[in-house]
């Protein structure tokens, strides 16, 4: 096949094109999945064969009279009304932060009932829960 | 490219989009109202409207043969819409019907039933809103209907002529 | 009462003034008749107006505490202090729609008075007004701010302290002015489009229209971002959380928007590329307010009582979306350039910073909208963490700043080459010797990013300095100048503040004195304060290091309508750096009070750098506006 001049040129360029942007949206698409962070209820976790060994978001309702402080850390339970996760935290609270009422720990699993936390996030209202936290408290309850 | 082809190309696109993020807005609402229909009533505790130191429990719907349970609040506007229809289901049908006020200040509900008139036999009160997830309810109002504690009907938003009629037809 | 009812009045009015509008118009155009700018100009101030009245008893309403109102019921309380009260306004859904619809209105209102042919201003009016109908509407059918309780409630349901706030009072105000201001430079391009008057002259105008709203979104970004960073209590300013990056991508889409309008200005080109931005910009607005308006990234209870709302704004936003782009498509405006071209010009550079700009937002776009996505169509629960923005971002943000500190000292006409090689022999040096000084006196990990990060900052700084000072056109070139110069000291705070930021946690009771790292704290005492709905507990602290040694006073307030604890930070701030002090309530020991401390390097900068970029597109908005038609 005989290629003019200009269509060699135009299909140089083109092909050079096409590899940086395929470089490029390889890039994106490679963080992205390296930077998820998947969300799980405590019933989530109880379905699954494999524990995660990476990072996870865990959300539920903070159960009643279950928050204790150790020399240097906090443990309470984290529930969907369902089942129950230990989580361990060795920071500070924040403010909204209450028994009874919903939380995302963000952390790594020890092993299946057991969670230890890097940070709490609860930035929200009093009148905010996280959709996440919503729905699967809701599902928990209809099932009963 | 033609023209035409670009413009029918823009409204697949858009019209994906407008699936994929319909879909999004109502991934939270996936638990559909009559998921809760045939269940029995959770367990749920409410204070008093009338006195602050008596409670009301899922007993008292249990132990009734038919009854409606009614989510409302002073401040809805919609509640004012279904406000005649409660009245005449109690007035007229001799329905009981047990009201959960909803997020409401005491004296701005007295105030409301004090003017349109109390359909309610009692009132629980739900200040934070926390007993109507439980529920699965989303927000004011909603009506449920329980027979023998069992739920059989639910209705989100005010109700209306169908709504009464069929209440009615369930409690034949 | 009678109020709500005379604002709801003047709403329907509005928008019965409106569809009037809109029909004369249309009539005007099927007829070929001839443009009455007089009864335009009547209907278009007579909404305008309506809408001030609407919004302005809105807000009486919120400082009567009229209760018989449902915004007012839901979002006020008379306690409240009068500022949040009247800020109260348009802190609620309903609320901030009216204003939003005002803007637009106003928009259309001083639009009407600029020099713009006859042609073009009544396109520009017809389009905005059709925008302002969509909105009003949605407003009456699904959030009417006036709708009534009757009877009337006797307290209000709002005081949640957390927006009790000066900075959440004003900041939206700065947002939609930013968002909905980009409406106008829309409706002004689809008139451009229709009239095939897409030109030289066109971009002329429109160059006031998309500069003034991108620098009061800046400023608005700004006040969020500071907003976020002394109320949360983190320590951080930005979370790239999705609300934060809804009103990042329009200001990424119109900071491109405004370089390709430069290009179409001096050089007549681009003119579809910049078409295709100036809609773009306006979506993405769209966007941000759908994501945050519809209940997407919010609870289910927030909007509980109306399902359809989210519907309606998707619906709303794609249809404007849809026809935009069809028009755009259908009008393309075309032009053969048969100038001379060289590589190294300064339109090349634009476009290049066009594309980088584009990659920029589409990897906010979708770290933002992926998440929402996935967990529509798999049902997974996932969020994005920054990470994936910053190992991203940073690479090509390095490659950004080489190009913006060239691209601007080229010329229009000719080929450059020489004078940049001259250029890279002063500013190399220079940032590097500077960048090597920095990082071998205060840091002790030598890491890649964090010099790429300083040098190419560095070197940015000082091309705008030596381009300021062999400037010839100082006035042309101010407001560029001043902006450029204030990205680039924003990213050289930024990288400094990652690296150098400190953080301590710890509990402590009075009179303890703890060593951490070269910070030494002391816990000096405790004081308790009454006010009329809290209580505030101040902790008093002695934060020293080896030159530096400031008191901070946090406190934490208790609430009691409704109970809530909120913990007020105490930040005491210089040039170098900002000492961020705040406590927590330690349930379980009593005598012991948690305690965080943070040391954030440059914060000032932070917030000056935005500040002077905001700056440098308010003088070239203003000179834009008085410089003569070309």
């Amino acid at each position: 096949m005989i290629l003019s001049k200009s269509t060699k040129i135009r299909l140089r360029f083109f092909s050079i094109i096409f590899t940086i942007v395929s470089i490029i949206i390889f890039f994106v698409y490679d963080n992205l999945q390296k930077n998820i962070v998947y969300f799980y209820s405590p019933e989530d976790l109880k379905n699954l064969s494999v524990t995660p060994t990476n990072k996870i978001r865990l959300g539920g309702l903070v159960k009643q009279n279950s928050l204790k402080a150790n020399a240097n850390s906090y443990v309470f339970i984290i529930t969907d009304f369902k089942n129950e996760i230990f989580v361990e935290y060795n920071g500070l609270l924040p403010n909204l932060f209450a028994e009874g009422k919903s939380a995302v720990a963000e952390g790594v699993l020890r092993d299946k009932k057991y969670f230890v936390a890097s940070s709490i996030l609860a930035k929200h209202d009093e009148n905010y829960m996280p959709r996440e936290i919503s729905n699967t408290l809701k599902k928990n309850e209809l099932k009963k | 490219m033609n023209q035409k082809y670009k413009i029918v190309i823009l409204g697949a696109t858009t019209v994906i989009i407008f699936i994929l993020f319909l879909k999004a807005i109502n991934t939270d609402k996936v638990y559909q109202p009559n998921q809760m229909v045939n269940k029995k009533i959770p367990e749920i505790i409410l204070e008093d409207f009338n006195n602050k130191n008596s409670k009301i429990d899922q007993n008292i719907f249990s132990q009734k043969d038919f009854v409606l349970i009614n989510i409302w609040a002073s401040w809805c506007v919609p509640c004012l819409i279904e406000h005649p229809f409660l009245m005449s289901l109690k007035n007229k049908n001799k329905i009981d019907i047990i009201g959960i006020n909803y997020k409401d200040e005491n004296t701005n509900a007295q105030n409301f039933l004090k003017k349109y008139g109390n359909p309610y036999s009692r009132i629980g009160v739900d200040k934070k809103g926390e007993v109507t997830i439980q529920l699965g309810a989303y927000g004011v109002p909603e009506t449920y209907v329980l027979k023998k504690g069992l739920i059989i009907f639910k209705h989100i938003g005010p109700i209306n002529e169908d709504i009464v009629n069929k209440i009615l037809e369930l409690k034949k | 009462m009678l109020f709500g009812y005379i604002g709801n009045l003047a709403l329907f009015l509005s928008l019965i003034f409106n569809v009037f509008l809109i029909f004369s118009s249309i009539k005007t155009i099927k007829n070929n008749n001839h443009i009455n700018l007089k009864k335009i100009n009547f209907l278009n101030n007579s909404v305008f107006y309506l809408l001030l009245i609407s919004f302005l008893i809105l807000i009486y309403c919120f400082t009567t505490s009229d209760f018989s109102n449902v915004a007012v019921y839901k979002n006020s309380h008379t306690e409240k202090p009068l500022i949040y009260k009247i800020s109260g306004a348009w802190g609620n859904h309903e609320g901030s729609m009216v204003l939003f619809i005002l803007i637009l209105s106003f928009f259309s209102f001083i639009f009407f008075r600029s020099k713009v042919s006859e042609q073009l201003r009544f396109y520009t009016i017809f389009f905005q007004a059709i925008l302002i109908s969509i909105f009003l509407i949605f407003l009456i059918l699904t959030s009417n701010p006036f709708d009534q309780i009757d009877p009337k409630p006797l307290q209000g349901l709002g005081l949640n302290p957390i927006l009790q706030d000066p900075l959440l009072a004003i900041h939206p105000p700065f947002l939609y002015f930013g968002y909905v201001g980009f409406s106008l430079v829309f409706s002004f391009t689809l008139a451009g489009l229709v009239t095939n008057s897409f030109d030289k002259s066109w971009s002329q105008y429109a160059n006031f229209w998309i500069i003034l709203p991108w620098s009061l979104l800046t400023i608005g970004i700004g006040l969020g971002s500071f907003w976020a960073y002394y109320e949360l209590g983190w320590g951080g300013y930005w979370f790239w959380d999705p609300v934060e990056n809804a009103s990042l991508m329009p200001w990424l889409s119109a900071t491109a928007l405004i370089h390709s309008n430069i290009v179409t200005l001096k050089k007549d080109k681009l003119h579809s590329w910049t078409a295709l931005l100036a809609i773009f910009t306006f979506i993405m607005s769209l966007l941000g307010t759908f994501l945050v308006r519809s209940g997407i990234l919010n609870s289910v209870h927030a909007f509980a009582n109306d399902p359809y709302r989210g519907v309606y704004i998707l619906s709303m936003i794609l249809l404007i979306t849809f026809f935009s782009l069809a028009i755009f498509i259908i009008k393309n405006p075309k032009k053969t350039l048969n100038q001379e071209h060289f590589f190294l010009q300064k339109d090349n550079f634009i476009l290049l910073n066009n594309y980088f700009l584009i990659f920029f937002l589409s990897v906010v776009l979708v770290g933002t909208v992926y998440p929402i996505i996935l967990d529509a169509v798999s049902g997974r629960s996932i969020s994005v963490g920054p990470v994936y923005y910053h190992t991203i971002l940073a690479p090509f943000l390095f490659i950004f700043l080489f190009f913006m500190s060239h691209g601007p000292l080229l010329s229009w006409n000719k080929q450059d080459k020489f004078l940049q090689l001259k250029n890279i022999k002063i500013f190399l040096p220079i940032s590097v010797v500077t960048s090597l000084i920095i990082i071998f006196w205060f840091f002790d990990q030598k890491d890649i990013t964090l010099i790429l990060g300083l040098l190419l900052s560095i070197y940015l700084i000082i091309s705008v300095i030596f381009d300021l000072i062999s400037q010839k056109a100082l006035k042309l070139n101010f407001g560029r100048l001043t902006s450029h110069l204030g990205f680039g000291i924003l990213i050289f705070s930024i990288f400094i503040n990652a690296y150098l930021s400190k953080e301590i946690n710890t509990s402590m009771k009075v009179g303890d004195e703890i060593k951490i790292e070269e910070f030494t704290i002391k816990f000096s005492s405790i004081n308790k304060n009454k006010k009329d709905n809290y209580e505030e507990v101040f902790g008093n602290f002695l934060v020293s290091n080896k030159d530096e040694k400031v008191e901070l006073s946090p406190s934490i307030r208790k609430y009691n309508q409704p109970a809530q604890i909120t913990s007020e930070v105490s930040i005491k701030s210089n040039f170098i750096a900002d000492y961020y002090f705040a406590i927590n309530l330690s349930e379980f020991e009593k005598d012991k009070i948690m305690v965080r401390f943070y040391f954030k390097p440059l914060m000032f900068w932070i917030w000056f750098s935005i500040l002077l970029i905001a700056l440098g597109g308010f003088y070239q908005s203003l000179r834009f506006k008085n410089e003569p038609k070309i």
